[in-house]
């Protein structure tokens, strides 16, 4: 019964969550190469500097198939991440505020030691809206112009995870990955309401697809010490332009992540992952601006600093370096992040609640031309049929 | 150009060579006659007359024209409702009829200008009527005994001067012979003249004409009523000038009209290269007109009025002033100032709807077809004059259309 109305409730949270971005969003660094990528993680990772590879307890995010095995019940999880940013550069200023669901899955433990997780995830963000003045010379005289251009969508991950404890030390874990998602481009064209000149819009739509697939591993050297590896790869991904006819595919990356967590006193987890993603299989020619291979590395630490029978309060801090995989002018773009969070599990481990604040910089004046500083708040809500 | 400022919104400002994305592309073409596929401009006037122009225009002694104004009261009741009892009438014991001055369009001679209400002795025909012709009609055509009019007696006379609102005759003496007389339809009523003794220019708006009435039940009772012109005309002398080769000619009492046909090309060359104009979003596209010298007095407009276009369903080449007339062209009302438009000037008559319709449409056999007449037409007695398409030089009119092709998206 339980289990049933989980999934019905996950139905819902697909179809109010498809696929991706929960508002129109904005991010001008998406519009380099395929966008930016987006880690499906929650808000407890988050705060750890998203170290999500292997963790202590239940480990909600999307990463490592394997991480599944030890879901201590039937469960429903989703996030919510809204990012407010400051954009500036010579020529370019702005503050953008943003939203985005990048993660809901719904586990099931299905037998002794195998568990299974269907949900969704964040992959590629598109969104991003650029506009400028400028003058058009009539021969009447000049003529004063305001344009838009807009990018809004994404590519979303959908995934089926299976998980298999093979004894108390190693589980293992697969997945299937179905990427999906629409961008939709425009561009608008406006002319002072005194002119009597008619705007200009235009727009189209790219469909993106494309499958993959995932692997995992967790080992347990010792209680208290969590060691996990995972690889995921696609062969490609489809663009395709309905209004056009056009098509175009591109090369997937394999992506390696690497990570473990070690409670080093009862109620006290550090914990660290880093990946690297090969995105330079993609060709120069392919992506305007350029492209390399991404990396990350993420620590964190996590503090249980209240418990009783039913509720436990945890503190958390985190750091986090990452590697961009699409270049701006030319170079790599970086992002840096400090984060904290707090969490809290309620009603006996059947209710968690989590939220991470994170405070960073993507790229460089120098080197890309332009520097954004954010703030990324990250809500995660689970509820477990322990 | 920077985009001065922080938005808080989902907006990025940059420069404009440093925006992202697919770009738009607004080009400026402007075409005459010869860059088009066909180019045809004419002018056809009759559409409207005196009649609707909704003044009376009495002018003498000015030496630019001399013009009488024609007005008829009919209809009047044979009964009234008194005391909740119809009552006979008995007889009209007073009758004034009042005029508004318009003075934006008069123009009197020092100390004023003095109005006459006389009486005609010919019957007329509202609409078909002229200085020299009283009947005009399909089988009876009949001339003033007198041209402008048979005037007969003098029933009364104003003095307008620069002070007056109005202008008032009082006809209490005479009041129920002519009520009857008009009420009797089984009589020719030839209505009232109103000249000029003096010399001057008095426009005057309808008139209204307020009548006591005493009913037979209450002998010793006077009520009141008021009724409006039934017709209001003005015969004028001399008419208008034969339109001169290559111009252009809009407005006036007799409402001219210019009809235009253009025959836009698909694509049009623009720095060099060849871009599609059909299927582009048109930003704006106007009809450049050249002014014309004012038409010499007293046919030049009298004061500021405004054309529009009016899309036609025809072939105005092949059904010339019967071609039949379509909607009006969106946002194509331009005003024409007679006092601040000098020869050369150009007018633009906005057809950004106009042509974007052409635009949006597959069909490459549809042309541009189009009117430019004065809105209302007959509102204003003189006319205004442009260079045709015939002319030379830089007074031919000219389409000139800023478009913007569509953006071409494609995959990443």
């Amino acid at each position: 019964m339980i289990r049933g109305l989980l999934l019905a409730a996950l139905v819902v949270v697909l179809v109010g969550a498809l696929p991706g971005p929960a508002s129109a969003q904005t991010l001008l660094l998406g519009a380099a190469g395929l966008g930016r990528p987006v880690r499906p993680l929650d808000a407890r990772a988050r705060a750890m500097g998203g170290a999500a590879v292997a963790l202590h307890r239940d480990n909600l995010s999307a990463v490592n198939p394997a991480s599944l095995s030890w879901l201590g019940g039937s469960g429903i999880w989703g996030t919510f991440m809204p990012e407010s940013r400051s954009v500036k550069g010579p020529g370019i200023s702005g503050d953008v505020r943003t939203s985005e669901f990048p993660l809901g899955r719904i586990g099931l433990p299905v037998s002794e030691g195998w568990a299974v997780a269907i949900g969704f995830g964040g992959f590629l963000n598109q969104d991003w809206t650029a506009q400028f003045e400028d003058t058009l010379n009539l021969s009447s005289g000049d003529l004063p112009y305001q344009e838009t251009r807009q990018s809004s969508g994404g590519i979303s991950q959908f995934r089926a995870d299976v998980a298999r404890a093979l004894s108390d030390r190693w589980s293992v874990g697969v997945a299937a990955i179905l990427y999906s998602g629409e961008v939709r481009s425009s561009v608008e064209r406006a002319f002072p309401a005194s002119s009597e000149f008619t705007g200009y819009t235009s727009g189209s739509a790219v469909k993106y697809s494309g499958w993959g697939g995932a692997v995992g591993v967790q080992y347990r050297p010792i209680e208290e010490m969590i060691l996990g590896a995972d690889a995921s790869w696609s062969p490609h991904l489809t663009a395709r332009n309905d209004s056009t006819g056009q098509r175009r595919r591109f090369d997937m990356p394999l992506s390696l992540d690497v990570g473990g967590s070690w409670e080093m006193t009862p109620g006290f987890v550090l914990a660290t992952s880093a990946g690297w993603s090969g995105w330079s299989v993609i060709p120069e020619r392919q992506v305007r601006g350029g492209v390399n291979d991404a990396w990350y590395a993420g620590f964190g630490t996590e503090l249980r600093a209240l418990s009783n029978l039913s509720t436990a309060i945890y503190l958390r801090l985190g750091a986090h370096l990452e590697r961009l995989p699409f270049e701006l002018r030319g170079n790599a773009l970086s992002e840096r992040t400090f984060s904290f969070g707090l969490g809290g599990d309620f009603g006996n481990g059947q209710g968690r609640g989590d939220i991470a604040v994170e405070l960073g910089k993507r790229g460089s004046i120098s080197d890309n031309g332009l520097e954004e500083s954010f703030t990324r708040l990250t809500f995660s809500v689970a509820v477990f049929s322990h | 150009m920077i985009l001065a400022g922080c938005r808080t919104d989902e907006i990025v400002s940059v420069d404009s060579g440093d925006a992202p994305g697919n770009s738009a592309a607004t080009l400026e073409v402007v075409l005459d006659r010869t860059d088009v596929s066909a180019w045809l401009d004419t002018v056809f006037s009759g559409f409207t007359a005196p009649v609707d122009g909704g003044f009376l225009r009495v002018e003498a002694g000015t030496s630019e024209l001399e013009s009488h104004g024609l007005i008829r009261f009919r209809d009047f009741p044979d009964s009234v409702l008194f005391l909740d009892t119809i009552s006979v009438i008995q007889r009209f014991d007073s009758a004034r009829l009042i005029f508004i001055v318009d003075h934006t369009r008069s123009s009197l001679a020092s100390g004023g200008t003095t109005v006459q209400l006389r009486r005609l002795d010919e019957d007329w025909d509202p609409r078909s009527t002229t200085w020299q012709i009283a009947v005009d009609t399909p089988g009876v055509r009949r001339a003033w005994s007198v041209p402008g009019g048979a005037l007969g007696g003098l029933l009364g006379a104003a003095l307008v001067t620069a002070d007056s609102d109005s202008i008032a005759f009082d006809l209490d003496a005479r009041a129920d012979s002519f009520i009857e007389a008009w009420r009797d339809t089984t009589r020719a009523n030839p209505g009232l003249a109103l000249v000029i003794a003096d010399s001057g220019r008095v426009a005057l708006g309808p008139p209204t004409l307020r009548f006591g009435v005493v009913p037979k039940l209450q002998p010793d009772t006077s009520i009141e009523f008021a009724r409006t012109v039934t017709e209001m005309t003005f015969v004028f002398d001399p008419p208008p000038p034969a339109l001169p080769a290559n111009v252009l000619r809009v407005g006036g009492i007799d409402g001219w009209r210019a009809y235009f046909k253009i025959v836009l090309p698909d694509s049009v060359t623009v720095g060099g290269r060849r871009v599609s104009l059909r299927g582009s979003t048109i930003n704006r596209a106007d009809l450049i007109l050249s002014s014309l010298a004012a038409p010499a007095a007293p046919f030049g407009a009298e004061r500021s009025f405004t054309i529009g276009a009016v899309g036609l369903e025809g072939d105005p080449g092949v059904l010339g002033p019967k071609t039949p007339v379509g909607d009006r062209v969106t946002g194509s009302d331009v005003s024409i100032a007679p006092d601040s438009i000098d020869p050369g000037d150009q007018v633009r008559v906005p057809l950004t709807s106009f042509v974007q319709a052409w635009a949006s449409q597959d069909s490459t056999r549809f042309p541009l077809r189009f009117l430019l007449r004065g809105r209302p037409e007959a509102s204003i007695f003189g006319f205004w004059e442009f260079g045709a398409s015939s002319d030379v030089g830089t007074r031919v009119p000219r389409l000139q259309i800023v478009f913007t092709p569509p953006t071409r998206f494609g995959v990443p």
